[in-house]
């Protein structure tokens, strides 16, 4: 059930209805049912995957629980006449103990994420591997492999939460249907965002009243939710479609160059709304979620633009791989024999460099199983490793061309730098296959046609964005950007909506409504002349 | 904790360190910085910062990184 | 305080949901005629209508209601929309008995004859006869209730959208891509010809090329949906107060639809209802100037059935003579509007 349908909304009606009538005790076990209902709409066959992994994590926690609950009882026990050495060794014991289960759960929890969305990827590049070294053997790919729904997103928060107790951040949950509400929060399942359990799971231990500005606040990130994903990025999609297909090579670079705006235009409006839409449902319940997208083409950086773009992805990686591998005792060991030779500056770089590479390429295979995933997150890393490693250089470049960094016209210089940057990387993407994305990336920098540019020779508008709808496209574009600088100034948009007179919101309210339900893109596919040519 | 705030100082000279209480929740430091406060620390004072140490709380201020750092040495 | 509150979102529930029929009134396509025809028959007094035509084109390019009340004081309405499916003659007949209580029901044939294999055709020809139904009307329900029914048999035709069918808009929205689109099209035409079908080209156009009119013994059965909706269709009409005609309008028909008609004739026979089948009879009719097109007399052709079938209908049925009845003043002077909008659009022709 799509996030945006007719059917999604009403399903959305009834729950907030049964949640709020229901004793709050109940509450809990209303979301469950409904996040298993909704989950249902996807297939029966994809319920053992989610119940899989839920039981595991659930039994693994509370299996790390008992043994550090244990650990303490033994301290307690001892007393306070317990020496040091006492004392470390029990703690050594139970932290191997607990490491092992959370070895083992995480390792369980990612071989299932891994095989139902990497095996084939895996045996496909081993064939080419086979095929290179011109080996005779051939393995042939699941077919039918089931993807269940969400499965990235609940594995991660499922590895998240087993790692967390691990480290003994929180005490584990004992409730098996609040776990399972966790892991399969219906606003989240689809898209994120990525949940930590110190921030959502704890929620639903709490009752939740009826609250009038939750509902309306929720509907109204909501309804700017659809905006962003009906209006914006479903009318930009029919040329992203068109000009990174399999005919790019009819194209020159302008037209590439239009394409890649046009892509930011849609990846952004499509993630970022589907997560207002997330995070507005699950406000009208009563929850909040962490901000997943804040401005990410005001960047200034590419790092920065990382902790903008899907930042609970970014999170997740910081906290459970980036501070992990730098902290490692390989990675350490370097230091500190380099440190020991007096290579004090290098000490510190290689982890630095060596980090980004090992984040981004997780993050390109989790953004999918194919190689220009990969190239993506490589590209990524070099830059982010790049520009750590030249810092020093930049900040003497700068100095000495006596450039002043807290003008405007440096930080927009920056943005629009770094928004091209990432440009690059979205072609790599979005483009079939990298041997075109090389082509087009190339021809970007080399062709420019002036005429299309200007929109002289109307080719732009045959994309399948016609004039009108470049102009709603525009117009668009322009609410979303002026919105996004006020929110970039510190503008809370709706409490500031809220304090203006009621004619004044409601005038707001009722525009954004007609355009929404105006501009936006959906419904069936209508062709006209099925009704002017109807026959009789 | 002088010695503290003159590492924290090398690293980010742009920060007041004395004055700020939510360096990591409000975004103030970068994860980049953080390690690089972290390999400091580990060398300047001989201590095993290990990942369980490594909250938003244990670094949202200098004292806190300081009280961290004691806590660390106490249990060696 | 909570009071206000809740009295307000009430407020703003019923603006939404009145802004969304408003969109769904605004934003139908390609249907004023229709939409017209209906919207008139609902604001006619009540129980002044003694016959009424269900069906496709076929009734309202043929019937000039006005002129049969003027020269015989029948009041027969036509409420037909383009190429309406034999699924919704019955939804047509709940509307047609809403407000008025007929004494005839005049129920077109060429629904039958029409080819409904596909989901795309099928779905546009419903949606004719939904978006112009009141949005609360009972016969509204019937007809989206019975559409779904039968287009679940093109299951696979990816572009039906259930609730498109409650909430038009959801199809139409889209309509200012359209090239042609001009704001003046929301409008709905004002004037009404009670029924009629008044069109600057096609009112009177001559024909262009006349078709085979072909006439033959021989039968085909009829599509087996449209049999199953017929035999529906008389069980639900053997239960009413009306009586029921079958009519077919004259037109030129090709080889198969001959064999059905054929078909049709017997069924009906069979089942002891009766049926009206004037055929194009070359004594009345100028092929070269009273049809616009095989299937479609002009405004001359129509003159010409509308004189014959009144005729017809007044030998045969007990009609009362409605002259002079104060509640039928809606019909009085439609005739000479309509034959003035005539004159025009031969004034513009000629010029």
């Amino acid at each position: 059930m799509a996030y945006t349908s007719l059917g999604f909304l009403a399903f959305l009606g009834i729950v907030i209805l049964v949640y709020y009538l229901v004793p709050k005790k109940y509450q809990w076990a209303v979301l469950l049912t409904a996040s298993y209902i909704f989950y249902l709409f996807s297939g029966v066959a994809q319920l053992a995957f989610i119940l899989g992994t839920t039981a595991v994590t659930y039994f693994a926690a509370l299996l790390m629980q008992k043994k550090r609950d244990a650990y303490k009882a033994e301290l307690a026990a001892i007393g306070p006449e317990i020496t040091r050495e006492q004392k470390q060794e029990l703690k050594k014991a139970v932290g191997n103990k607990i490491r092992r289960v959370q070895f083992a759960s995480v390792i369980a929890v990612l071989l299932v994420l891994a095989i139902v969305k990497y095996l084939n990827f895996a045996i496909e590049s081993t064939n080419t591997v086979f095929n290179v070294l011109n080996i005779d053997v051939y393995l042939s790919p699941v077919e039918k492999m089931i993807v269940p729904l969400g499965i990235s997103f609940y594995s991660f928060q499922a590895m998240g939460y087993l790692i967390d107790i691990g480290r003994g951040r929180y005490a584990a949950e004992k409730h098996f249907g609040r776990l399972a509400l966790f892991l399969s929060f219906f606003p989240t399942i689809v898209q994120g965002p990525i949940n930590r359990y110190g921030d959502l799971g704890v929620q639903f231990n709490k009752e939740h009243s009826f609250d009038y500005d939750n509902l309306k606040y929720g509907a109204q990130l909501m309804l700017w939710g659809f905006f962003k994903k009906m209006v914006i990025a479903d009318r930009a999609a029919p040329a992203v479609a068109a000009i990174f297909s399999e005919n790019y090579a009819d194209y020159n670079g302008s037209v590439y160059f239009f394409g890649m705006l046009m892509y930011a235009l849609q990846i952004y409006g499509d993630f970022s709304g589907g997560i207002d839409i997330a995070r507005g449902a699950a406000q009208t319940l009563g929850f909040n979620l962490p901000q997943n997208f804040e401005r990410p083409y005001f960047s200034t950086s590419v790092a920065d633009y990382w902790r903008r773009w899907h930042a609970t992805l970014g999170a997740w990686m910081r906290e459970y791989v980036f501070y992990p591998v730098m902290l490692s005792k390989p990675l350490t060991k370097i230091s500190k024999a380099l440190r020991k030779a007096g290579k004090a500056k290098l000490a510190k770089l290689v982890p630095s460099v060596v980090t980004p590479f090992v984040v981004f390429f997780l993050i390109g295979i989790w953004h999918g199983a194919n190689w220009k995933y990969v190239a993506f997150g490589l590209y990524n890393a070099t830059i982010v490793a790049g520009s750590v490693a030249l810092a020093p250089v930049f900040k003497k470049t700068i100095e000495k061309l006596h450039i002043n960094t807290e003008a405007f016209s440096w930080k927009l210089f920056t943005i629009v730098r770094t928004f091209l940057v990432l440009g690059i990387s979205k072609i790599l993407v979005k483009s079939p296959g990298l041997k075109a994305a090389l082509h087009i990336i190339k021809s970007i920098f080399t062709e420019v046609d002036l005429d299309f540019v200007f929109g002289l020779d109307g080719k732009i508008f045959t994309f399948g964005i016609d004039e009108k709808n470049m102009f709603v496209l525009f117009v668009a574009v322009l609410i979303l950007f002026g919105v996004s600088v006020l929110q970039e100034n510190g503008m809370k948009m709706r409490e500031t909506l809220a304090k203006q007179n009621i004619a004044f919101r409601w005038a707001v309210y009722f525009i954004a409504l007609i355009f929404v339900l105006v501009f936006g893109v959906y419904g069936p596919a209508y062709n006209a002349a099925d009704f002017i040519y109807g026959a009789y | 904790m002088e010695k503290l705030l003159e590492i924290l100082q090398q690293i980010r000279s742009d920060i007041d360190f004395e004055k700020e209480t939510t360096l990591v929740d409000d975004g103030v430091l970068d994860s980049f910085d953080i390690v690089s406060i972290v390999s400091e620390l580990t060398m300047e004072y001989d201590i095993d910062i290990s990942i369980d140490d490594m909250t938003a709380e244990n670094f949202n201020s200098a004292a806190a990184m300081h009280e961290m750092i004691l806590r660390i040495q106490d249990e060696d | 305080m909570k009071n206000k509150k809740l009295v307000r979102s009430l407020v703003f529930a019923v603006l939404v949901f009145a802004l969304i029929l408003t969109l769904c009134d605004l934003f139908e396509y390609g249907n004023d005629h229709a939409s017209q025809r209906i919207e008139t028959y609902q604001q006619l007094e009540k129980n002044t209508v003694d016959a009424v035509f269900v069906g496709t084109s076929g009734m309202d390019r043929y019937w000039i209601g006005p002129k049969a009340f003027e020269e015989n004081g029948i009041t027969a309405y036509s409420l037909s929309t383009e190429a309406m499916p034999t699924w919704l003659l019955k939804s047509m007949l709940i509307e047609a008995t809403d407000n008025q209580s007929p004494k005839l029901a005049i129920i077109d044939m060429r629904s039958f004859m029409l080819s409904y294999d596909g989901g795309e055709i099928n779905d546009v020809r419903s949606r004719r006869v939904i978006d112009v139904l009141d949005f609360f009307s009972y016969s509204r329900l019937n007809a989206i209730h019975r559409t779904l029914k039968v287009l679940s048999k093109w299951d696979d035709d990816t572009s039906r959208f259930d609730m498109s069918f409650f909430f038009s808009f959801i199809r139409y929205h889209s309509l200012w891509e359209e090239e042609s689109f001009s704001f003046d099209e929301l409008k709905d035409p004002e004037s009404k010809y009670m029924g009629f079908y008044v069109h600057e080209n096609l009112s009177i156009a001559p024909i262009s090329k006349i078709g085979a009119d072909v006439t033959t013994q021989e039968r085909e059965p009829l599509d087996p949906l449209c049999e199953q909706q017929l035999y529906e269709l008389l069980d639900y009409v053997a239960k009413q107060d009306y009586e029921v005609l079958f009519l077919d309008t004259p037109h030129c028909y090709n080889e198969l639809e001959a064999k059905r008609m054929n078909t049709l004739c017997d069924i009906l026979d069979e089942e002891g209802v009766s049926y009206f089948v004037p055929g194009v009879d070359r004594e009345l009719y100028d092929l070269e100037t009273d049809f616009y097109n095989d299937g479609h007399v002009n405004y001359y052709g129509a003159e010409k059935f509308t004189e014959m079938f009144a005729e017809y209908l007044t030998e045969n049925y007990d009609l009362p003579d409605r002259r002079g009845d104060e509640d039928c003043d809606d019909w009085v002077g439609v005739y000479d509007v309509i034959k003035a909008q005539i004159k025009k659009f031969e004034q513009a022709a000629e010029k």
